[in-house]
């Protein structure tokens, strides 16, 4: 303060001092001015504002941690600061599901044991999630079962001489495998029904797939009319029926060994099947 | 556990189709299918008042077939009946030989054999 003229032990400067502010001293070596401040804290509270994850209360002056009220924010403020808990505080395990979440038993799918003899590896079914986040296991099992009946009427046609059968007529009935995920096995029944009419020594037979199943013969002096018995084969398809393939079971119904103006007038037939997809 | 009827485990949903083939025969077809059924050779569907038309033409022919039929055989029967009563076989024997067992006398033969 060379140019306040300041030497010799005193300094002939004038201080003064403003506002919330004081200046003690004389401007000496010895007694230098002390110039304090002393700012009211409503005065600093209107310079100061919170940002993201600070709370302030412009009122009372307190700072704090401003806490996310959002579901599964876990951060809390304790006396002695803040504090996330472990996962042993805040996993609720529903059914299912079992550990905590904590290094030492983590949060895991809770699964049976396998009893069987074979892999699991190969022999288990698939879990998996779907598109709306839901777990899915194998695609449930279906069971179908399809039947149809049919009585023809002929005009009493002559049965077929010869020392066999031939096929005289085709009875038919789609299968259709409604489930769309895996191949099904499809078993089926077939059975048939022939009305002969037989003058005295006549005779008849019928049969399917070359397999001769009845034969009748009047051995009596007098007709015998509509004379049948219902026969039946039951099978079980060697090749599976792919997802949603449909296949033709028919039955090809074979009629000979016709003699004395054996007569047939009406076939009967019911197809049956059963399609499992497992 | 329940006790269920077994009646109520059956399947009741059944439909029937009427068909007229072109070889000329006729089917009646029930099935569980909800689709009409496979049609195994060449025909067409009918209403049932058609199919009972074709089922009642059919009984007919079939009945005039057996009728034909049956009265051949009891042309035959009564011939070799009283060919038996010729040779003097007694009648209930040559009923049992014969299988006849119509009325006897014949009622237009008055007796005469």
């Amino acid at each position: 303060m060379a140019r306040c003229g300041c030497g010799g032990g005193q300094c002939s400067c004038t201080v003064k001092a403003g506002t919330n502010t004081s200046v003690s001293g004389s401007g000496s070596a010895a007694n230098p001015y002390v110039i304090s401040a002393d700012v009211p804290c409503q005065t600093v509270r209107s310079c100061l504002s919170a940002g993201p994850g600070v709370e302030y209360n412009a009122a009372t002056g307190v700072i704090q941690a401003d806490i996310s009220s959002q579901t599964g924010n876990n951060l809390a403020i304790r006396p002695d600061g803040l504090f996330v808990p472990t996962g042993a505080a805040t996993v609720n395990v529903g059914c299912g599901l079992s550990g905590n979440g904590s290094a030492s038993t983590p949060l895991q799918i809770k699964t049976g044991s396998w009893p069987y003899p074979c892999s699991p590896a190969t022999a288990g079914g698939v879990i998996v999630c779907d598109a709306n986040g839901v777990l899915r296991g194998e695609p449930r099992g279906k069971v179908d079962y399809k039947d149809t009946a049919e009585s023809r009427i002929y005009n009493d046609v002559i049965v077929p001489t010869g020392t066999s059968t031939t096929p005289v007529d085709t009875f038919s009935m789609d299968v259709t495998n409604t489930d769309t995920c895996r191949p099904a096995q499809v078993f089926v029944e077939r059975e048939f029904d022939v009305n002969f009419t037989l003058p005295a020594g006549a005779g008849a037979a019928y049969g399917a797939d070359g397999d001769e199943m009845y034969y009748v013969r009047n051995t009596g002096t007098t007709t015998i009319t509509n004379i049948h018995t219902q026969t039946t084969k039951v099978y079980r398809q060697s090749a599976s029926l792919a997802p949603g393939a449909t296949t033709t079971i028919s039955i090809a119904v074979e009629i000979g060994r016709g003699q004395g103006g054996a007569t047939y007038n009406r076939i009967q037939s019911v197809i049956r099947a059963i399609i499992i997809a497992l | 556990m329940d006790r269920i009827p077994f009646e109520e485990l059956q399947h009741a949903e059944r439909r029937t189709f009427y068909v007229q083939y072109e070889d000329g025969s006729a089917g009646l077809i029930e099935t569980t299918s909800e689709e009409p059924p496979l049609l195994s050779k060449p025909g067409a569907f009918i209403n049932e008042d058609a199919y009972m038309e074709l089922r009642r033409v059919w009984e007919v022919a079939t009945a005039e077939l057996v009728d034909a039929l049956q009265a051949a055989d009891l042309d035959r029967l009564l011939k070799d009946f009283r060919a038996l009563l010729d040779l003097g076989i007694p009648v209930e024997s040559a009923r049992r030989l014969t299988g006849y067992d119509g009325a006897w006398p014949l009622p237009d033969s008055g007796g005469d054999v």
